[in-house]
């Protein structure tokens, strides 16, 4: 469960249409941005929004993932290397990104004609200093330039620099369209860091509210925003506030909401219940630590997996809205393997391995905590669909604020629940399974997943970049210790006037800058 | 039923009421989790699905029903309320009681840590306890107590701090009883009702603290069910199913509004009916010569538990102009409601049954409000008994006369003058310093005098004194009435002087109505009545205010030689003031000493350091010869046993909460353990018969006995352990006159029968009159004068006895005898 | 020296003696149960948005592997020296921080107790002087109501009435960025109803019982004998009787008050002390809740001696005890 921030391919031009909802149940569907394609954008205006934040927030750049309403401020003033759009990439900043024969050398082509706000104009030394600083810093975005060599990584002219990996990498592209903000190289004050981005920071009160103003010479205005004059970010901890700000009239957007805003508020004419395209919806899973007892046995593991009422699971913990999940993540990206077979529900068949496997009095215990919504409601849900399948499954529930706060035990524990944010698959993989991943929750790798991991790695060229992937997600699929049954979405709300909020890979922290108002 | 009975009862009933509501609110919470219909994690429907079928009140967040969960969801809050707030108490009550006993460190100590709790907010406190506990029930368990935790240990200190204050607590501590007993078996029994409606109250707040800690997050953690928790869920779909958050919300309101509602009933603030009044229009002016005041046929009837009886009985009176009426009679005569009707006032109550009032010459009863007020403030003067309470603490002595001459409308310039001269009149300074003085910086006799000024200020035509002096010591008693009566010979108004003791009242009165049982027995000068007491009332108050001695005790026959009491060379100091110097007293076994001189004399302050109460003095203190250390720890059980003491208020040195054959033989059973229960009772019945009450006043209660008899229990509580000596601390002032007389003959036969030893200290010269023995007059920490009592009475030598001697009141007496006081064989 | 005058000055000595070692308490206290929680600020911060490494790394860098007296010697220090270190959580000076949101919660507070004092001495004394009649058991049935609903039911209930019902009312009390509250006074109204529900009920029943008190005294009823107006009696007899107990309790409600009040705060979203203290403890955010919580203890402690001196003044027979 792992909100790293992370963006799955789905280009969201004009807003594709979300897919009803699975036959089961009779909500309407979430309409995702669709009106927008059809509503010719209008210039002017102030966007009133409000997400999540505290007092803890702040302007820093290296700090910008640390808080929805920060990251939202933070993609507005920088501007990014590239971004996920549906599963590939749209690249910002870099002209392009091309890597050499085995993907150890990574060649990037700097835009031209890009400014700061303080009129300094981009070089490929910001872009190096950028991604230096931001890998040599604890900061999120480090975690996934595990792979970038600093030192060996230089600048051939002012437009293009060489990237350099400590090995292959084909997925590297990715790895630079994760919120990779750029600025001026030598900057020392990071909290006032200038930025190229469609926005400049106005004026700001941490934990309650921030003023910002669109940049005139922005250059990326010929294709498409800024067409608002302001955006000003409210700081509001509470979901059920933010919803009834917009049901007041006292905000134009809210983000992070609850299904059970979707649901309460259908049929409100006053509001538009909005989510993200499919593939950036979260995967729910119960995780099996196969190095521990007593899902050593592979009987157990398959027998947890057909335990699980998947259907039962999107009628009550996503309230209608998700979708069945197979077992494997990333549906709907183009990395996702469709030939992986649905997994039935058969809780008999569980029985009998359970039996068969010595393990009939055994009790489980599922580690869950209400860090999000999703987890610990699906754990108390199975504990009632376990006992169909003779297994007594009690929830060991864990106080939100202390869920991080041990990564020791999170890395080993038999049965826990887990939400995978929407992350490209090739990086979630790499995140999660083999030997060199960072949040190995199934357990200790083997030599056959890790040779698979590593020629996903090695693999240049989309074929080849594929079929490798959907090695690895075959392997999981027959090996994995995860358990994924269900596919949530997320909510926000809006007044009918607001158009243009692209997710561009993050739905819950969008990208505000082709953001209008019809009205 | 009649009307004045339903406000009692309706108080009673909403007692019932909430007590029954409350009752089912948290049964239906205990029990609740049996009721449910499904499991509270139970997932059934689509979450918040409507009402219906198998969910009647729907599903909430979870999809469970809510129901279920609202039923299983009052049980953590109840029990936690209850055992967060058990908890609270058991450490802060024994805190509390404690830091009270001990003082000191330990006081310091306990004051600083509530100090530190109540100095953090309680939801600071809540969010700290819960992330050092771990949230859940123990966390906010926890937290809820320590929230409560400063406010109990503050309350169970001030209270228990006034219990120590009492009496029979004293006592128990003089008698040598453990902290233990004197905590549990004497203070506990009396905090219990404070305690108890400061529980009641506290419960609200527990039950706040936790349903707010569920609302946070803090408590029951999900899929458990909790009320608080409930709103804080399913907040989120409060317009789709409205329900989930309603009904938990009520639940929690119906609690608290049971558990207020009882609190209330059970412990109503004061609740005082006004009675309406009747307007009738308001005819002409005083009429000139008519008398000032005129009851006619005046009947008054209060509603007692027994029914309707009437406390003024048709009574007709009269007073002249510039006329002085005593009134007197036993308590309970009616005398007070007389005088204060004439001034048209009924106190709650109270109902007019019949008769009227004219107050200078104006019918006052039906006045309106407005029009009663108007013709008091030209006609009418009041002054009350208790001058502690008679005065508003928040105002100074001229703002207090200004306002009555305000009422006068008596205007703003010319009230200097005549506050100043009302200040003369009553023999007060009138100087800038007096006026600006609060009443807490006065004496009890200056107040008086203030409210008599404040009284007479506006000229009056009518003064009436409802027990003026009865709170006074004798000499500031026979100043006032001294004052009174050159009043009267200025030409002053007429006076209705209400009074119980007789004797105080004959130098100032002109005539005398006696009342008994709300009738007029008798009335006339005052010279005749107590010459010839008509009625039998004024026969019993005449003789009791007559000063006859005592036969005088058959000097003992054994002269022993070891005395049963030497003090030599006491000196005695309170913080750094010196209060006794060079004290040495003495009596033989069966002699009687009485200690006399004026209050703040150091009288109290050397009992204290007899019993061994009062520990700081130096001294020699011998019992029977042998040598007794100064403070209580040193003493010897058998030391403890020789010296007993009687205390001064009787509404006081008995335990409220025990029963009086039980005080009696907890000192008994300690003395002489050998006695099993049949023979302990056999020798309390003898006690209580040995000082004049009856057997079967054993298992009664202190509140169903008079002073006087109550006065009786405590001599027998002393008497159990047969003391050498017994030490009584102004027995009887607070008793009225026949009652203080039958008390000291039981003392004097006491002394006869058993040959104990009396130390008497008081105010009042007629009590060593009347038991003889020695006396020693005690004034500013030194003994003045000490010798046999009929040679100091007689012939005084220091003048404060002189002085002490002037202040008692004599009668004109009818028979020849010589005025004074007579040793009569 | 007159003696009054040594004793007042080792009067104010000792409870400023006190009042220190009171904060000082509350700092070991607050420090001690924050770090005996599981988990810190790095963990808070990072933990599922990046790997183990980086919260090693943060960790380091703000000094949370030191030992945990150290850090306490280390805040204690710099506190005395009047810097209150940076906050774990945003990098930014804890002392900024609490300026900010102490005067949002001060201004609170202030509007709430200027309105809560008249108030409730106004309706208690109403209520007082007409015991028994219908205006006091319209005002005994509300209070009661009142005290019995904690203020996150009644804090629902106004935002669902005036907010999302009637739409007269702002929801959230968040200020527009660059502006103070001052200046949108509107987000005030509903937080301000939510603190009052419970503390004016109270205060209204404490003054209320206080008047019936001072209406039976003896020295009320000897004015009335003697011919003194009514509204006089009221004015000079009941009215200072019935408050001066009410002063002490007005004011530690006036701590409550101005202390943070998380439930409205929560509700509203109103940028205040308490949700700040709560972001910080949920964070570990270890110099922030320090800060904040010296800052509430003192305003409690200062409110503490303002009640007894305002209750001395009042009620002079305190004053010559003291």
């Amino acid at each position: 469960m792992l909100r790293t921030i992370g963006t799955a391919a789905g280009v969201v031009v004009g807003g594709g249409l979300l897919a009803a909802c699975s036959s089961a149940t009779t909500h309407s569907p979430l309409s995702a941005d669709t009106a927008s394609a059809s509503v010719p954008p209008r210039r002017g205006g102030r966007l009133r929004a409000a997400f999540a934040g505290s007092s803890g927030e702040s302007t820093n750049v290296l700090q910008a993932t640390g808080s929805a309403i920060d990251y939202v401020r933070a993609r507005l003033i920088w501007d990014t290397i590239g971004e996920i759009d549906g599963s590939s990439t749209t690249w910002r900043l870099a002209q392009s990104v091309k890597p050499n024969a085995d993907a150890t050398r990574w060649t990037v082509r700097v835009r031209n004609g890009v400014t700061f706000s303080n009129g300094r104009q981009l070089t490929a030394e910001d872009v190096l200093f950028s991604l230096r600083t931001l890998a040599s810093n604890p900061t999120t975005q480090s975690g996934v330039l595990g792979g970038l060599d600093p030192a060996k990584s230089t600048v051939r002219d002012a437009h293009t620099l060489e990237l350099q990996l400590k090995g292959p990498d084909g997925f590297f592209d990715l790895v630079l369209a994760q919120s990779m903000f750029v600025f001026p190289d030598g900057t020392k004050d990071f909290a006032h860091a200038p930025g190229s981005g469609p926005f400049v920071l106005k004026s700001w009160t941490g934990g309650s509210s921030s003023l910002l103003v669109a940049r005139k010479d922005y250059w990326g205005s010929a294709k498409g925003g800024p067409y608002l004059d302001e955006i000003e970010l409210f700081s509001v901890s509470d979901a059920g506030a933010r919803l009834n700000g917009v049901k007041a009239g006292q905000f134009d957007y809210a983000g992070g909401l609850t299904l059970a805003t979707a649901r309460a508020e259908e049929k409100n004419p006053a509001l538009r219940i909005l989510s993200a395209p499919k593939e950036l919806w979260s995967d729910l899973s119960f995780t099996m630590n196969l190095g521990m007892a007593p899902f050593a046995k592979p009987e157990a593991v398959q027998a947890l997996r057909l335990a699980v009422d998947r259907d039962a699971m999107v009628r009550t913990v996503t309230l209608g809205y998700g979708e069945v999940a197979d077992d494997a993540l990333g549906r709907h990206q183009a990395w996702y393997d469709t030939s992986l077979p649905p997994r039935a529900h058969d809780p008999e068949q569980a029985r009998k391995l359970l039996s068969s496997a010595g393990l009939g009095g055994t009790d489980f215990s599922v580690r869950t905590s209400d860090y999000e919504y999703g987890t610990l409601e699906s754990a108390t849900a199975f504990v009632q669909q376990a006992h169909a399948a003779g297994m007594s499954v009690a929830v060991d529930k864990i106080p939100a604020a202390d869920y991080y706060t041990d990564i020791k035990t999170l890395l080993h524990t038999p049965l826990q629940t887990n939400l995978y944010h929407a992350q490209p698959l090739p990086l979630q993989l790499s995140l999660y399974y083999g030997s060199k991943a960072s949040y190995p929750f199934t357990g200790p790798s083997n030599a056959t997943l890790d040779g698979l991991l590593t020629a996903m790695h090695a693999a240049v060229g989309d074929a080849k970049r594929t079929s490798a992937v959907h090695d690895v997600q075959h392997y999981l699929y027959d090996h994995g210790g995860d358990a994924v049954f269900a596919r949530i979405p997320p909510i926000a709300a809006s007044t009918p006037a607001v158009h243009g909020i692209q997710p561009h890979g993050v739905f819950d922290y969008p990208c505000l800058r082709d953001a209008f108002l019809s009205s | 039923m009649d009307k004045a009975a339903p406000v009692r009862d309706r108080g009673k009933l909403r007692a019932i009421v909430a007590g029954a509501v409350l009752a089912a609110a948290v049964l239906l919470a205990l029990l609740g989790p049996l009721l449910a219909p499904h499991g509270t994690g139970e997932v059934l429907d689509m979450p918040y699905g409507p009402a219906g079928g198998s969910t009647p009140l729907g599903t909430d967040h979870l999809g469970a029903d809510v129901l279920s969960r609202f039923l299983a969801g009052g049980r953590t809050l109840v029990l936690l309320s209850l055992a967060a707030l058990a908890a609270a108490y058991a450490l802060g009550a024994s805190a509390g009681m404690l830091a009270a006993l001990r003082g000191g460190r330990i006081d310091a100590v306990v004051l600083r840590v509530a100090d530190v709790l109540l100095s953090l907010p309680a939801f600071l406190l809540l969010s700290l306890t819960v992330v050092a506990l771990g949230r859940g029930v123990a966390g906010v368990g926890a937290a809820t107590a320590v929230v409560l935790l400063p406010e109990i240990v503050r309350v169970v200190r001030a209270t228990t701090l006034q219990a120590l204050q009492h009496d029979y607590v004293e006592a128990a501590v003089a008698r040598g009883e453990r902290t233990a007993y004197v905590l549990l078996r004497e203070v506990l029994p009396n905090l219990a009702p404070v305690l108890a409606a400061d529980a009641a109250v506290r419960f609200v707040g527990a039950v706040f603290v936790v349903s707010t800690a569920g609302f946070l997050g803090y408590g029951a953690q999900p899929p458990a069910a909790d009320w608080g928790l409930m709103v804080l869920e399913n907040r989120d779909g409060l317009s789709l199913q409205p329900l989930a958050v309603a009904v938990p919300a009520v639940g929690i309101l119906v609690l608290l509004l049971a558990a207020n509602l009882l609190v209330d009933a059970v412990f109503p603030a004061a609740r005082q009916p006004r009675t309406r009044r009747r307007p009738v229009a308001v005819t002409a002016d005083t009429v000139a010569g008519a008398p000032v005041l005129r009851l006619r046929g005046l009947t008054v009837e209060a509603d007692g538990p027994s029914g309707r009886r009437s406390v003024v009985d048709g009574v007709d009176l009269e007073l002249a102009p510039g006329r002085v009426l005593a009134l007197v009679g036993p308590s309970g005569s009616g005398k007070t409601t007389l005088a204060l009707a004439a001034l048209g006032e009924l106190s709650p109550g109270l109902e007019l049954r019949q008769g009227e009032v004219h107050l200078g010459g104006l019918p006052v009863l039906g006045l309106t409000e407005r029009a009663l007020r108007r013709l008091r403030s030209r006609h009418a003067g009041y002054v009350p008994q208790d001058p502690r309470t008679s005065l508003a603490p928040t105002m100074r002595v001229g703002d207090h006369i200004g306002e009555f001459l305000r009422a006068r409308s008596v205007p703003r310039a010319q009230r200097p003058v005549r506050i100043r001269s009302a200040l003369r009149a009553v023999q007060l300074p009138c100087d800038d310093a007096f006026l600006r003085r609060f009443p807490h910086q006065l004496s009890g006799g200056q107040r008086q005098r203030v409210a008599l000024a404040a009284a007479l200020a506006h000229r009056p035509d009518l003064l009436v004194l409802d027990e003026p002096t009865s709170a006074l010591d004798p000499a500031t008693a026979a100043a006032l009435l001294a004052d009174i009566k050159r009043l009267r010979e200025d030409g002053g108004p007429a006076i209705l002087l209400v009074a119980h003791d007789l004797a105080q009242v004959a130098s100032v009165a002109d005539e005398v109505a006696v009342l008994d049982a709300g009738r007029l027995v008798e009335r006339g000068p005052v010279a005749e009545v107590l010459a010839r007491p008509a009625s039998a009332t004024a026969r019993r108050l005449v003789d009791a205010a007559r000063m006859t001695a005592l036969p005088g005790p058959r000097e003992v026959a054994n002269q022993a030689d070891t005395p049963a009491l030497v003090l030599r060379g006491l000196e005695a100091r309170r913080g750094t003031r010196r209060v006794l110097t060079a004290i040495d007293l003495s009596v033989d076994p069966g002699g009687c000493l009485s200690v006399v001189g004026p209050s703040g004399g150091g009288k109290t302050t050397l009992l204290r350091c007899l019993t061994g109460l009062h520990p700081d003095w130096s001294g020699d203190l011998r019992l029977a010869g042998a040598e007794v250390p100064h403070g209580l720890r040193g003493r010897s059980r058998d030391r403890l046993r020789m010296l007993q003491l009687v205390p001064q208020d009787p509404h006081d040195s008995l335990n409220p909460r025990h029963t009086v054959g039980r005080i009696i033989a907890r000192p008994l059973s300690q003395y002489r353990p050998e006695l099993h229960a049949e023979a302990l009772w056999r020798e309390v019945h003898q006690l209580l018969e040995r000082v004049g009450l009856a057997a079967e006043h054993a298992d009664r209660r202190p509140e169903h006995l008079s002073g006087g008899q109550r006065q009786r229990v405590a001599l027998a509580r002393a008497l159990a352990v047969e003391p050498a000596v017994l030490l009584c601390d102004e027995v009887t002032s607070a008793l009225d006159a026949p009652t203080a007389d039958t008390v000291i003959a039981l003392l004097a036969g006491l002394r006869r029968e058993l040959g104990v030893a009396l130390v008497v200290v008081t105010h009042d010269l007629t009590v060593p009159a009347r038991l003889g023995g020695q006396l020693a007059v005690l004034a500013d920490g030194r003994i003045r004068e000490s010798g046999p009592t009929d040679r100091l009475l007689s012939a005084p030598t220091d003048p404060v006895t002189a002085e002490l001697l002037a202040a008692v009141p004599s009668l004109p007496m009818a028979r020849p005898a010589p005025a004074g006081i007579t040793d009569q064989p | 020296m007159r003696p009054t005058q040594t004793a007042r000055r080792t009067w104010w000595l000792r409870r400023l003696g006190a009042a220190a070692g009171t904060l000082l308490a509350a700092s070991v206290l607050v420090f001690a149960a924050t770090t005996l929680a599981p988990g810190d600020a790095a963990a808070a911060r990072l933990g599922g948005r990046a790997g183990p490494k980086q919260i090693a790394q943060l960790r380091h860098s703000l000094g949370l592997d030191q030992p945990a007296w150290v850090r306490y010697g280390h805040w204690l220090w710099h506190a005395l020296h009047g810097d209150l270190g940076t906050s774990y959580a945003s990098g930014r000076p804890v002392s900024g921080l609490i300026a900010e949101r102490a005067g949002n919660s001060l201004l609170l507070g202030a509007v709430a107790a200027a309105l809560l004092v008249p108030i409730a001495i106004g309706l208690g004394l109403w209520a007082g002087i007409r015991a028994g009649r219908a205006a006091d058991r319209v005002v005994s049935t509300a209070t009661l109501t009142l005290v019995s609903m904690p203020e996150f039911v009644i804090g629902t209930l106004l935002v669902l009435l005036f907010a999302v019902g009637l739409g007269w009312l702002p929801s959230v009390s968040v200020p527009s960025a660059g502006h103070s509250v001052l200046t949108q006074p509107q987000i005030l109204v509903l937080p301000v109803l939510t603190l009052l529900s419970v503390s004016l009920a109270q205060n209204v029943r404490l003054v209320r019982a206080g008047v019936i008190a001072a209406n039976a005294s003896d020295a009320a009823r000897t004015a009335r004998l003697g011919g003194v107006p009514e509204h006089r009696v009221v004015l000079r007899w009941v009215l200072p009787a019935a408050v001066v107990p009410a002063v002490p309790v007005l004011a530690r409600y006036l701590a409550y008050l101005l202390g943070g009040t998380l439930v409205a705060e929560t509700l509203f979203g109103y940028p205040g002390l308490a949700a700040a203290l709560v972001d910080a403890t949920a964070a570990r955010d270890v110099p922030v809740v320090q800060g904040v919580t010296l800052l509430v203890a003192a305003v409690t402690v200062t409110l503490n001696l303002l009640a007894d001196l305002l209750a001395a003044a009042l009620n002079p027979a305190a004053r010559s005890l003291s």
